[in-house]
């Protein structure tokens, strides 16, 4: 029974760590569900959608994970994303344990936050602070709409987590 | 709460920030040059990153073929006579034919420069969470990238190495207003910088800003990279736009027109070396336009008598 517990247990964190690194694949390919040269952010909805299913241990691990991703190909400074992912993932894990609901609706407003957090962290550290001319241009232009891509995608990404956490789970209790 | 402050899992937690923070000291410390960490998941995620592009370029290409399948039906009823004649040649020629085309100009600026060692690449990789058009590209320290390698193509200046990995590089384009090259108009030979701004990169421009007030530069002038340590003399940047008065008054820039798209390019070339390349000192590339501008015209006068010295 606890060797059957655990090669699933293995099995759905792998499950997430292989639909992770394809999201994040697709969101650094060029011109993928671009529009208007906007492209969204899937890591962070992932991410947040492992925090509001699982414990707030994997939760944390998988925000890191998926910031540490996000530093890959971007300007931040390696860990940046990281660090901000991690807590947010915690905050969202300790959350839907305690608080909130699991549904699409908390997804929303859970992942808004963080993705908010993130983006405006990030615009105002390796952006703002260097003084560069017309940069709210940036803001309007590129990570407002990226933002707000990436929220619309939020509730999306949580039945499949909720799909790949029952399948895996199931198999062991059966 | 306070329970969950003394748990386990909490002191893990806090452990883990503390090495996203140990990541970002050291990624500072070692100034773009990719820390372990980050070359082991940017090896595990390569692959991923490749098959996607190549999926995406398919698609892609199979989509433009039913869009214009209305189009491509004429054509081929006007040409079939054409085929015929064409049914003996090679199914890729076309392929051939580009790519022939693409090293036929690396040849040109190969002849052009025998000092220079290229690192023919492709764009893996544009993260949506750049700005400024910088993009992933697949080569990295093992072909012999490093950091501040000026990236090119056949039109043009693209941009420079700003981190490099074992398989991957990651480069900041010329729209990034972080990145300041020193150039000159060719026909007038007045220096400047060439630097991103914000708005103009909006549309695929930059500006070469202290242009003396007397300056002759007109629009459709080329212009140059004045060379130095980081970039070498004489690459191709783009053509005067327009030419405007700074706020403060004192002197001009112009809104220049870069040769390669950067926002678009597929396959770029990397300058692994050339003559004159050196060790970056502090923080030159990335630091302000001012401080650089004297910098670009005493390594323009060096270059100069350099040529003149071996002529």
């Amino acid at each position: 029974m606890i060797r059957k517990k655990r090669i699933w247990v293995f099995a759905k964190y792998f499950f997430y760590s292989l639909v992770l690194v394809i999201f994040y694949a697709m969101q650094t390919t060029d011109g993928v569900f671009s529009f208007f040269g906007v492209r969204p952010l899937w890591v962070v909805p992932m991410a947040v959608a492992v925090a509001m299913c699982e414990n707030v241990l994997p939760a944390a691990v998988f925000g890191a994970v998926s910031g540490l991703l996000c530093d890959l190909g971007s300007q931040a400074l390696f860990g940046f994303n990281g660090l901000v992912m991690l807590c947010g993932c915690t905050a969202i894990a300790l959350l839907s344990l305690f608080l909130v609901k699991v549904n699409w609706k908390s997804a929303l407003l859970l992942g808004g936050g963080l993705a908010a957090l993130r983006a405006l962290l990030e615009f105002f550290f390796f952006y703002l602070i260097w003084g560069y001319e017309d940069i709210q241009l940036v803001f309007i232009h590129r990570v407002f709409p990226s933002f707000v891509y990436t929220v619309l995608l939020t509730p999306l990404f949580l039945p499949l987590v909720q799909k790949i956490k029952a399948k895996c789970d199931g198999k062991w209790k059966e | 709460m306070k329970d969950f402050l003394k748990t386990k899992t909490f002191k893990l937690i806090l452990g883990l920030a503390i090495l996203m923070c140990a990541f970002m000291l050291r990624a500072a410390y070692t100034d773009g040059i990719a820390i372990f960490t980050q070359k082991i998941i940017g090896a595990v995620v390569y692959p991923f990153q490749k098959v996607s592009t190549e999926i995406s370029s398919a698609v892609t290409s199979m989509l433009q073929g039913y869009l214009r399948a209305e189009q491509l039906k004429e054509e081929n009823e006007a040409l079939k006579e054409d085929l015929r004649q064409l049914r003996d040649q090679l199914v890729d020629y076309e392929s051939i034919k580009n790519e022939n085309q693409l090293y036929q100009r690396f040849l040109d600026i190969k002849e052009q420069n025998t000092d220079f060692t290229f690192c023919p690449a492709m764009v893996i990789g544009r993260d949506a969470n750049s700005q400024f058009g910088s993009f992933i590209i697949d080569k990295g320290t093992l072909q012999g990238v490093a950091k501040r390698d000026p990236v090119i193509t056949s039109d043009g200046l693209v941009g420079v190495i700003e981190e490099v990995g074992l398989t991957y590089s990651r480069v900041i384009t010329i729209y990034d207003p972080g990145l300041n090259i020193g150039a000159y108009v060719s026909r007038t030979r007045d220096t400047g910088i060439v630097v991103g701004a914000v708005e103009l990169s909006q549309e695929g421009q930059c500006k070469m800003t202290y242009l003396p007030r007397d300056s002759g530069a007109a629009i459709g002038d080329t212009v140059l990279t004045s060379g130095g340590n980081v970039f070498p003399k004489g690459l191709k940047i783009g053509s005067i736009k327009e030419i405007r008065q700074e706020d403060h008054g004192v002197s001009l820039y112009a809104v220049i027109e870069p040769f390669a798209f950067a926002y678009g390019v597929k396959d770029v070339f990397v300058i692994t070396s050339f003559e004159g390349q050196g060790v970056m000192i502090g923080d030159d590339l990335m630091g302000s336009a001012a401080e650089s501008q004297p910098e670009a015209e005493s390594s323009l006068e060096s270059e100069s008598s350099s040529t003149e010295a071996g002529q």
